[in-house]
C-alpha cells in the first residue's frame, strides 16, 4: 500500500476530529453493550450446562389439584422394576422460609455418613474441624450465602430450625459449601434425611420426590411414558426440560434487554442511512478539489476506505475490549443485576471466562462492513462525476 | 509518516492488541477450568436438584425447572412469573393409533 496515501488518509481523521471521536465513542458503546450483555448469558449458560451433565435424567413428582405434593416412596421400588432404569431414589428435600431476613434456604436430606463427607467431598466443603470429631448432636451442612445471613443473625457454629409443629431444633454447623460451587449452593442446606424428615413433617413412607437414573439416552423418552402410564397423576420432568427451561429464561432475559438496545441499533442505522445517502457540501469539494489535482477514483476510495475502516475497527476493538474488561475483570456491575434479581440471599460468584465467536463475528459484522460500505460507496458516487461539476 | 498519523496506528494497534490478549487468555481459561467444574458438578451431584441459586425469593423461582405448573400467584400477587420461562411442563398424551 501507498504509505503516503497512508499517512494522509491517518491525517485527514484529525479534520473534522471531535465528529469523528463521536462517531467511534458511539460505536465502542454500541458494541460494548451487546458483548457485555452477551458474555453474561453465555458464561451464566455455561455455568448451568457444566452442571446439567451431573443432573439425574428424571424427576418424578405427584401432583394433586396442579399443586405437587408428597409422593408414596414405594413407588421408587416399582419404577426400578421398568428396564432401562438403573436407580429410582425417593429423596427428601424443600424450602425453609426464613423469616428474619426474609429467604427461603433450599434444605436437602442426604445421608451419607461424616466419614464419606470427610473422604469424597473433602474439595466440596470446608469442614468444621473442631466439631466434626466430637459430633453427637444432628448437624448440617451449608451454603455460603446461607452461613452469611446465619451469622448475621449471631448464630456461629449452630443453627435453631423451627419445625412444622413448632418445636425448636438445634443444628451443629459441620461444614460449608466452598466458593467454588456458589452458584449451585448458595442457598442449600444439606441434613440428614431423618432430621429433614422431622423438619418438615414427612412421614418415613413418604418422600419429595423420586429421581430416576437411566443410563442409556435413547431410553429416557420411553421410561418416561412409561412411568406416566404407571402413575397418571405424576409430571416427570426430563434433563432435557430442564435444559430448555434454561434456554427459554436466558432468551427472555438477554431479549428483554436488547429490547432496550433498539433505540441505539436505531440510532446507529439512521446514521449509517444518513451517511450512505450523501456526502456534505465540504466532502463533496474535497473530493473534487482531489481528482481536480489528478487523483485517481481509486485513490479516493482507498483513502475513504483508510478513514472509515479505521473508525470502525478502532470502534470495534475498544468495545470488545472495554466488555471484556467490564465483564470479567469488574465482573459486570450493573448488568449482572438484570440476571440475579434482587434479594436478601445473592450470591457473590465470579463470571466463567467464555468467548461467544458467533456473537464477536455478528457484531463484527454489523459494524465494521456496513460503515465502511456506507462511507465507500458515496464518496465513490461523487468520485466519477467530473471535478469541476462537483466543485460548483 | 507524520506522527499525527503515527500516533493513530499506534492507537489502533494497541487497541487490537489488548483485546486480541484479552480474548486469547479467555479462551485458555475457559479450556482449563477443569477442577472448578468437577467440584460444581460433584456439588450438584451431591444435592441432585437443578438450577442456578440467583434468587431464592419465591421457591418456584428457586428451582424454576421443578416449579409447580401454572404456578402465578402462588406465593405473592406482585411476584408475576413470566410465561414460559419458568415451565418446563408438558404433558404426554397417548398417541392415536393410526389405520
Amino acid at each position: 500500500m501507498n504509505l503516503k496515501l497512508l499517512d494522509y488518509g491517518l491525517r485527514s481523521l484529525w479534520r473534522r476530529f471531535w465528529k469523528r471521536f463521536t462517531v467511534i465513542i458511539i460505536f465502542s458503546l454500541l458494541v460494548f453493550l451487546l458483548v457485555s450483555v452477551f458474555s453474561i448469558t453465555t458464561s451464566l449458560q455455561k455455568e448451568l450446562g457444566i452442571t446439567l451433565e451431573a443432573l439425574p435424567e428424571l424427576i418424578v413428582q405427584k401432583m394433586s389439584g396442579g399443586r405437587q405434593t408428597i409422593i408414596p416412596a414405594d413407588r421408587a421400588y416399582e419404577i426400578a422394576t421398568i428396564p432401562g432404569v438403573s436407580t429410582a431414589i425417593p429423596r427428601v428435600w424443600g424450602y425453609y422460609y426464613f423469616a428474619s431476613a426474609n429467604v427461603n434456604f433450599t434444605v436437602v436430606g442426604q445421608d451419607p455418613d461424616l466419614e464419606s463427607y470427610k473422604l469424597k467431598y473433602s474439595e466440596l466443603f470446608d469442614l468444621n474441624a473442631s466439631l466434626l470429631d466430637t459430633l453427637s448432636e444432628p448437624y448440617f451442612f451449608a451454603g455460603r450465602g446461607v452461613v452469611d445471613i446465619i451469622n448475621k443473625y449471631y448464630f456461629k457454629d449452630e443453627f435453631f430450625f423451627i419445625t412444622s409443629n413448632g418445636q425448636v431444633l438445634t443444628l451443629a454447623l459441620a461444614g460449608t459449601f466452598t466458593d467454588e460451587s456458589v452458584l449451585e449452593t448458595n442457598d442449600v442446606i444439606l441434613m440428614p434425611e431423618d432430621v429433614v424428615r422431622e423438619l418438615f413433617d414427612i412421614y418415613e413412607d413418604d418422600a419429595t420426590d423420586i429421581v430416576v437414573r437411566v443410563p442409556n439416552p435413547y431410553e429416557i423418552e420411553v421410561v418416561k411414558q412409561k412411568i406416566q402410564f404407571l402413575y397418571p397423576d405424576c409430571r416427570i420432568v426430563s434433563k432435557s426440560q430442564i435444559e430448555s427451561s434454561y434456554q427459554n429464561v436466558f432468551d427472555y432475559k438477554s431479549g428483554l434487554f436488547l429490547a432496550l438496545l433498539i433505540p441505539a441499533f436505531m440510532a446507529f442505522f439512521t446514521m449509517v442511512y444518513d451517511k450512505s445517502s450523501g456526502l456534505s457540501l465540504e466532502e463533496k469539494r474535497e473530493i473534487g478539489i482531489m481528482k481536480a489535482v489528478g487523483w485517481r477514483v481509486e485513490d479516493i476510495l482507498i483513502l475513504k476506505l483508510i478513514e472509515s475502516g479505521f473508525i470502525s475497527l478502532f470502534s470495534f476493538f475498544s468495545g470488545v475490549a472495554l466488555s471484556f474488561f467490564f465483564v470479567y475483570t469488574l465482573d459486570a456491575p450493573i448488568l449482572k443485576n438484570l440476571f440475579i434479581g434482587a434479594g436478601n440471599l445473592k450470591p457473590s460468584f465470579q463470571l466463567i471466562p467464555m468467548i461467544d465467536i458467533h456473537i464477536l463475528s455478528l457484531s463484527f459484522m454489523a459494524i465494521v462492513p456496513i460503515y465502511i460500505l456506507a462511507t465507500i460507496i458515496p464518496a465513490w458516487k461523487t468520485a466519477i462525476i467530473d471535478a469541476d461539476e462537483v466543485m460548483r | 509518516m507524520s506522527s499525527k498519523a503515527k500516533l493513530l496506528l499506534f492507537a489502533l494497534t494497541m487497541v487490537m492488541a489488548i483485546s486480541l490478549s484479552t480474548g486469547g487468555s479467555l479462551w485458555r481459561a475457559q479450556t482449563s477450568q477443569t477442577k472448578r467444574n468437577l467440584i460444581k458438578q460433584q456439588a450438584v451431584e451431591l444435592i441432585q436438584l437443578p438450577d442456578l441459586a440467583l434468587t431464592s425469593e419465591a421457591t418456584w423461582l428457586r428451582h424454576r425447572s421443578l416449579a409447580t405448573p401454572f404456578s402465578i400467584f402462588a406465593e405473592d400477587g406482585a411476584l408475576l412469573d413470566y410465561y414460559p420461562s419458568s415451565f418446563v411442563y408438558k404433558m404426554i398424551l397417548p398417541q392415536p393409533k393410526h389405520r
